[in-house]
């Protein structure tokens, strides 16, 4: 019996969230659930991604709206690409193969921002393919969202806008010069968009990267106080001598940075003294370039899981002792016991190790560069270019970072797959 | 695009959507308002059972059974929602087919789930509702051309029975007017299948319960029946009623008809064996029991409206005459905080949820749209002028003899309780409409 692609899609669908239902939360979702009873929107997390959840909350309470609404998308985004490469119900099975590969589903089953965006630059991506200029702005639209979503996300947006975007029927470089400026200015509403959202600002991420970078940077490179003081400028150094000393003493206690006998800065209290640790971090690269790159790549390679254990994301909710606050409290079915046990095994392999599909991710470039596939080159270099940002700007060392860049580099996978085995005469090349 | 252009545009989008898509939208609906799934104290209970398998008769166990099955696939009580509001929107839309184009048939199925009187009850994860949505999609089936598709028709009754303790009494009439072996059939022979049906049909439920329940409950309305009996009697001493209620534990010492009064006009079963307040201590003996059943008969005969009094009390609030019926928008997901550690669920509701509350909370409070005596009327007055439609008569019917049983069970007015008729009515009045406009048409 032979399924038509909409079955299948469906059943993939349902599978997955029957997997995941009705979303695996961390504390960041826990956070924001909370903030969506009160209707405030802050900067600590996306406040893109707030906006879009106080959208699914509306029609579904909780972490299931965004669940379907993430797991949609990416499904949705990977079953059109394949579509142009091989026949419907083969793109319909390996979109859902890409879904659950296990690579893929280890994060797309957590309701966050790089699951949404995972979602959104896939489904972006597929748009932008399209023959129709509405499907394309819409795409341009999704590209938007999910520059939105992180920091510097909008670099891994350019490899797709640029392979893809055009307005008619245009050239060349005529063409790139559009696709470049449609791109800035999707990162740039992407901006202006999460400018507007935010109704409590505090810049505790970007403080919090600069401290962790500027300690970490000061400690490596064993700079001298008086540098030290020369470089930072006005961020409000604490008036103990030794920095360096002290900085390698509490450089992995990130409540040691600004409290305490052994603190590097006075705690910011206001906009200006968030901008100027802000601005020493730069100050501090600048002035030991060598220490900062080597740090952050340190940072890079954790983030890749290359010597370090990475957590399954499985839990309905992370503390069940916020269930009141947040409103919301589930648990494993058994079938989701199930099947999650073989996921849970997995983990402990390298099969969800990141830095395998940053490998593969590379090798896949190459290959496609090699055989022109500009589509596959697109997914591939988006990949690795978020990768790439993320060696800047994580702040946490989990699987999620790396969700585009693995999600991408199995999409590209996939379709180079469902091109050399079974591809469809008469199709465009891309 | 002027207003008037937009509006045309989207009706004629409305008016050309094929069934299926029109039926996934009133379901949207239903998942909208309902998710993931409203529960009280009883459907928590139902779910402890379910996750435990101690089933016990105090609530349908062929439900617990159904649940623990649907909690293994996803946890909590998303499924059954789902489940619910599937057998019924397809059950309603086969019904209609019946009567009308596929198009039409399934406007109408969406137009009456999400009937605010339907759709507050059918939201929430209740025997009521599963009930319904058993009666409706065995109904559908019976309707059915194959005989053995109307055979699976029984065996859905069935299931509905077992779901609550006088559902035989909605189920008959449904058997009676609309289930035919071979057609044309003799009423005789008609009657015949129906007593027969009937009876297995019963035993039948009675033996799924027996069967899946571990733990068997004493379910019966002696005790409020004793106290009603006493709170509308003529006035009677002390010494009197002890007399009458020996043996049965009565736990005031003085003013017995008055405690009686109060407790009953008060409502809640509950309240007359437990509390500092209570008029009775609960009894644990088949001594007591025997007690409080010798005691029934003695008040029952010695002043019979006492009886037809205090029943007629609830009875009338049950109808909702006077007073608005209990709880006719639930729109709680777990009744007590503390039940949220018990079955490891909660839930709070969404901005589209809360706004289709508020707004049936406003219907109930500020129209009679909630009020089943309105149905009840509306299905008698059909039943007198459409004695040509069998299944609008098999509908009325099996509405109103399900309502009349609560009378005799004493309950709660709780406004779940008149959710079949209210259903029923609905769906046999649109049945009605149809076919005289059809009749008119030809």
């Amino acid at each position: 019996m032979k399924l038509a692609p909409r079955t299948i899609l469906l059943g993939g669908f349902i599978l997955f969230l029957l997997c995941c239902y009705p979303g695996f939360l961390q504390t960041d979702g826990a956070d924001l659930l909370v903030d969506l009873q009160y209707g405030t929107i802050t900067d600590w997390y996306s406040p893109m991604f707030a906006g879009l959840w106080r959208i699914t909350d509306w029609f579904l309470a909780g972490p299931a709206g965004m669940l379907i609404l993430q797991s949609g998308l990416l499904l949705a985004g990977c079953f059109h690409l394949l579509r142009r490469e091989t026949d419907e119900r083969r793109a319909a099975w390996i979109a859902i193969a890409v879904v659950m590969f296990p690579g893929v589903f280890a994060t797309g089953g957590l309701v966050s921002p790089e699951g949404l965006l995972a979602g959104l630059f896939a489904s972006a991506a597929a748009a932008l393919t399209s023959e129709r200029r509405g499907v394309r702005l819409v795409g341009l639209g999704l590209i938007v969202l999910g520059c939105g979503l992180r920091s510097w996300a909008a670099l891994a947006a350019l490899p797709i806008v640029l392979a893809w975007f055009r307005w008619g029927d245009e050239a060349g470089w005529r063409r790139r010069g559009i696709a470049i400026a449609a791109w800035i200015g999707c990162a740039s509403l992407a901006v202006g968009i999460n400018t507007v959202l935010v109704d409590h600002e505090s810049q505790r991420n970007e403080v919090t990267l600069a401290l962790h970078d500027t300690v970490q940077t000061i400690c490596r490179a064993k700079l001298g106080d008086e540098k030290i003081r020369s470089a930072v400028g006005d961020a409000k150094l604490a008036p103990s001598p030794d920095i360096a000393k002290r900085a390698c003493e509490i450089k992995n206690k990130s409540s040691a940075w600004t409290r305490g006998d052994s603190r590097i800065f006075d705690e910011p209290k206001t906009g200006a003294d968030r901008a100027a640790l802000v601005d020493a971090r730069t100050a501090i690269a600048m002035a030991a370039p060598k220490a900062f790159l080597t740090h952050r790549w340190r940072v890079l390679l954790r983030v890749l899981g290359v010597n370090n254990a990475m957590p399954l994301y499985a839990d309905p909710i992370q503390d069940p002792k916020t269930a009141k606050a947040i409103g919301h409290l589930a648990s494993h079915s058994k079938l989701q016991s199930v099947l999650l046990a073989p996921m849970r095994w997995l983990a402990k392999t390298p099969v969800l190790k990141p830095y395998l599909y940053a490998i593969l991710a590379l090798i896949v470039l190459v290959f496609a560069v090699v055989r022109r596939n500009r589509l596959v080159i697109a997914l591939a270099a988006s990949g690795i270019v978020y990768e790439l940002t993320v060696m800047f700007t994580a702040l946490t060392v989990q699987r999620r970072e790396s969700h585009w860049m693995m999600a991408a580099t199995v999409l590209a996978i996939g379709l180079v797959i469902a091109r050399r085995f079974w591809p469809v005469s008469g199709k465009t090349p891309s | 695009m002027s207003a008037r252009t937009w509006v045309a545009a989207m009706w004629r989008a409305l008016r050309d959507l094929p069934p299926r898509r029109t039926l996934l939208l009133g379901f949207a609906v239903l998942v909208i308002y309902g998710f993931p799934g409203y529960m009280s104290t009883d459907s928590v209970n139902q779910l402890i059972e379910a996750r435990a398998g101690v089933l016990s008769s105090a609530h349908p166990p062929i439900m617990a059974k159904e649940w623990r099955f649907l909690d293994a696939i996803v946890a909590g009580p998303l499924l059954m929602l789902l489940v619910q509001g599937a057998l019924f929107l397809g059950g309603l839309y086969r019904i209609f087919l019946r009567f009308t184009s596929p198009k039409r048939a399934a406007w109408i199925a969406c137009a009456i789930l999400v009937f605010p009187p339907v759709l507050t009850t059918m939201a929430v994860i209740w025997k009521d509702s599963q009930m319904a949505a058993w009666l409706v999609v065995g109904t559908a089936a019976l309707l059915d051309e194959r005989l053995r598709v109307r055979c699976l028709g029984i065996v859905l009754l069935i299931v509905a029975c077992a779901f609550r303790h006088n559902a035989f009494a909605a189920m008959v009439p449904l058997v009676f007017f609309v289930f035919e072996w071979r057609a044309p059939i003799t009423w005789l022979r008609r009657i015949a299948i129906m007593g027969g049906l009937s009876i297995a049909s019963v035993v039948l439920a009675i033996g799924i319960t027996r069967v899946l329940a571990v733990d068997s409950v004493r379910l019966t309305p002696v005790i409020a029946d004793v106290s009603g009996m006493v709170a509308f009697a003529e006035p009677r001493t002390d010494a009197d009623l002890r007399e009458v209620l020996r043996g049965t534990g009565v736990a005031v010492n003085a003013g017995i008809q008055e405690r009686a009064k109060k407790l009953y006009k008060m409502g809640g079963p509950f309240r007359l064996t437990n509390g500092e307040d209570r008029l009775f201590d609960q009894p644990s003996t088949e001594v007591e029991w025997a007690a409080f059943g010798r005691a029934w008969k003695e008040l029952f005969f010695d002043d019979p409206g006492s009886y037809f009094s205090s029943h007629w009390f609830l009875y009338r609030r049950l109808l909702g005459l006077g007073t608005p019926t209990r709880a006719s928008v639930w729109d709680g997901f777990l009744e007590d905080g503390d039940q949220r550690n018990s079955v490891s669920h909660d839930a709070r509701h969404g901005g589209m949820q809360r706004w289709i509350r508020d707004l049936c909370a406003f219907l109930a409070d500020h129209t009679p749209l909630f009020r089943p005596w309105i149905y009840a009327a509306i299905a008698l007055l059909l039943l007198i002028t459409s004695c040509r439609s069998r299944i609008g008569w098999a509908l009325f019917t099996s509405g109103l003899l399900y309502e009349l049983t609560f009378f005799v069970a004493n309950a709660d007015p709780d406004y779940r309780y008149s959710h079949w008729m209210i259903t029923a009515t609905c769906i046999g009045t649109v049945i009605v409409f149809l076919q005289r406009w059809k009749r008119r048409a030809t």
